[in-house]
């Protein structure tokens, strides 16, 4: 009724509306748990590789926007008030990233590509410590995106959709460094099964998208068809006593995939500085 | 511990892989990657019995002798005219090259200036679509290029304004193709019920005969207005690609006649690549067929074929069109 009381709200504001729910989902969920928000932001450099669409690399200049949470999880835990990192042994990760590369070939070839990554992992601490931390556990990730030649006049092109399922280490480390309790961290992830779609060989998304020849097009994903890694070296400084931090990161990514004769790499390397917050919600 | 480091060496490992590819400019490389793009992606060798490795040989020893880029394109330009497909084409900055025997051998059957003093000055225009009532109460329509939008409101608009109309005249002579979903659009008015029109197959892998099963193509009728009296289409050897599905599609429907020339084929998907000195390649690479799973290729046959001469054309007298409006008179 009120949808179709305001002519302004369209179906895009829906789907914004969810996004934005789901992106503040970590801060109200777990009430009394100690949680990190943070947002980076970065500039690399990205190979690109498709022979659906070239037989030409392209690389070039690529920006990276990640944000994500992390929070304590209550499981086994009689009483999870004032609960924080330290203390738990199971916690979780929401992360979301946007990716957007101009890519040239040694050609002069242009070749855009654009990818959204959203995820979800759980991970276990494994080894505890004052002062360091190692945990591992499984994501499971849901990311599209796609490459447009803009010199291919009939096929210019090609879409990535997938769902992976992988594992993930995670560990951090604190020391102090003049004067100021610092936090290196790493955290380094592979898709090891899934979910992708890829057109046949040399079949034109014509066929798939107007003509709805679905055939062969979703395929099961392991590690030997598919490689997806990702991984970030993080330097927390804190800048306002414990609630929030400085952070400048390393973040690496692959994703190359070989189904239906296709071949597609994307490798990136960004540089980032971001920020986070830790809250306690009571 | 030794499993997460082994398991971290193996990601770094990874990270430095890259594809392969020879990147060089030279007449060589250029040549090797042509080939080897045609070689894996080209789709009809054997439907025209071209030995793509003796075509390597030859123009291998004359690539060898490639001073410049001229003479290299030229080379080129000869091997990929040895598929005689108008769909393969190289781009570059300065030249075309292309192979159009499959129009440049035959009459045109066509001449723009009878079509003007038919139109005159007084017909309607929607989109890319020029049409007019014509004496007699025959309507006529010409599409010159399916790359020209159609919208369903201008068809709409137009079957209605040819409603009362005896038949329907649809010109799609010197059209070489476009868009295929506007041949659908634009077909899809004149059925009244769902039928495979043709099939599609496309390549699964860099095998000469690495080919999918063939994948049926429908044509549905349009959900509102529709026309079903008589129609022509008026073709000649320029009806290419689009052109040609659309002349392939049309002449299954019982109330349609194709009258004038063979179409000039074009019945292969075409898909586009890129060479390592920036050059574009365009080739076929999904064939096309029709009801009875023929190839599309080699252009569809009239069911009435008439000729424009050069006497016709002085005479001021498009024969098609009157043959054209002479049969939909009888109607």
């Amino acid at each position: 009724m009120l949808f179709s009381e305001n002519p302004e709200i369209k179906s895009s504001h829906i789907i914004l509306f969810v996004f934005w729910i789901y992106l503040l989902q970590p801060l109200n969920a777990q009430t009394g748990n100690q949680k990190s928000v943070y947002w980076q932001l970065g500039v690399g450099n990205t190979y690109l590789y498709d022979n659906y669409l070239s037989p030409l690399p392209h690389d070039g200049i690529s920006a990276l926007f990640s944000s994500g949470s992390m929070k304590p999880l209550k499981w086994g835990l009689p009483d999870s008030s004032g609960t924080s990192f330290d203390e738990v042994k199971w916690f979780s990760q929401c992360n979301y990233s946007i990716n957007p590369v101009y890519g040239q070939s040694s050609a002069g070839s242009t070749l855009l590509y654009g990818n959204i990554d959203l995820r979800k992992s759980i991970l276990r601490q494994i080894v505890s410590d004052p002062k360091y931390h190692i945990s591992t556990g499984a994501f499971a990730a849901l990311s599209g995106g796609g490459r447009y030649s803009i010199h291919n006049g009939n096929n210019p092109g090609s879409v990535d959709a997938m769902f992976d399922l992988g594992i993930t280490v995670f560990s951090d480390y604190k020391f102090i460094l003049w004067k100021r309790s610092m936090i290196v961290s790493y955290q380094g992830s592979m898709a090891m099964a899934g979910l992708a779609f890829s057109p046949e060989y040399a079949e034109s998304y014509y066929e798939i998208f107007y003509l709805n020849n679905h055939k062969n097009i979703i395929k099961f994903t392991n590690p030997i068809n598919k490689q997806h890694w990702r991984q970030q070296l993080s330097l927390n400084i804190p800048i306002s006593g414990r609630k929030s931090s400085f952070r400048v990161s390393y973040w690496n990514e692959g994703r190359i995939s070989m189904f239906n004769n296709i071949r597609t790499r994307v490798l990136s390397n960004h540089f980032s500085v971001g920020y986070i917050s830790y809250f306690s919600i009571l | 511990m030794k499993r997460t480091a082994l398991l971290l060496i193996l990601i770094f490992s990874l990270s430095a892989c890259h594809e392969e590819v020879n990147e060089s400019t030279d007449s060589k490389n250029i040549f090797e990657t042509l080939w080897s793009i045609l070689d894996e992606k080209y789709c009809f060798f054997d439907a025209k019995g071209v030995d793509w490795d003796q075509v390597h040989d030859k123009y291998a020893l004359r690539v060898d002798t490639c001073k410049n880029s001229d003479s290299l394109l030229k080379v080129l330009g000869e091997m990929i005219c040895t598929l005689q497909d108008g769909h393969v084409n190289l781009y570059t900055a300065h030249d075309l090259i292309r192979y159009w025997k499959w129009f440049e051998d035959y009459e045109p059957n066509f001449d723009e200036s009878l079509q003007r003093n038919l139109l005159g000055t007084d017909y309607q225009i929607s989109s890319g679509l020029k049409y007019k009532i014509i004496g007699g109460n025959i309507g006529y329509i010409t599409y010159s290029s399916f790359s020209s939008a159609i919208s369903n409101a201008g068809l709409d608009y137009i079957f209605n304004y040819f409603e009362n109309c005896r038949g329907i005249i649809i010109d799609v002579r010197d059209n070489s193709g476009g868009n295929l979903s506007n041949v659908n659009k634009l077909a899809c008015r004149f059925t009244e019920k769902k039928f495979i029109c043709g099939y599609i197959r496309h390549k699964t892998g860099p095998g000469h005969n690495d080919f999918s099963e063939p994948y049926p193509i429908y044509l549905e009728p349009y959900q509102g207005k529709r026309y079903t009296k008589k129609v022509v289409i008026l073709t000649n050897r320029m009806c290419y690609s689009a052109t040609n599905t659309f002349v392939t599609v049309m002449r299954q429907l019982p109330n349609v006649i194709i009258m004038g020339d063979r179409t000039g084929g074009g019945g292969g998907f075409p898909i586009s690549s890129m060479l390592p000195n920036g050059w574009s390649v365009r080739f076929s690479s999904c064939p096309t067929y029709d009801e009875n799973y023929k190839l599309t290729e080699e252009g569809i046959e009239p069911d009435s074929t008439v000729y424009l001469t050069d006497h016709d054309i002085q005479r001021g007298v498009d024969v098609i069109i009157e043959t054209a409006y002479s049969l939909l008179q009888k109607n």
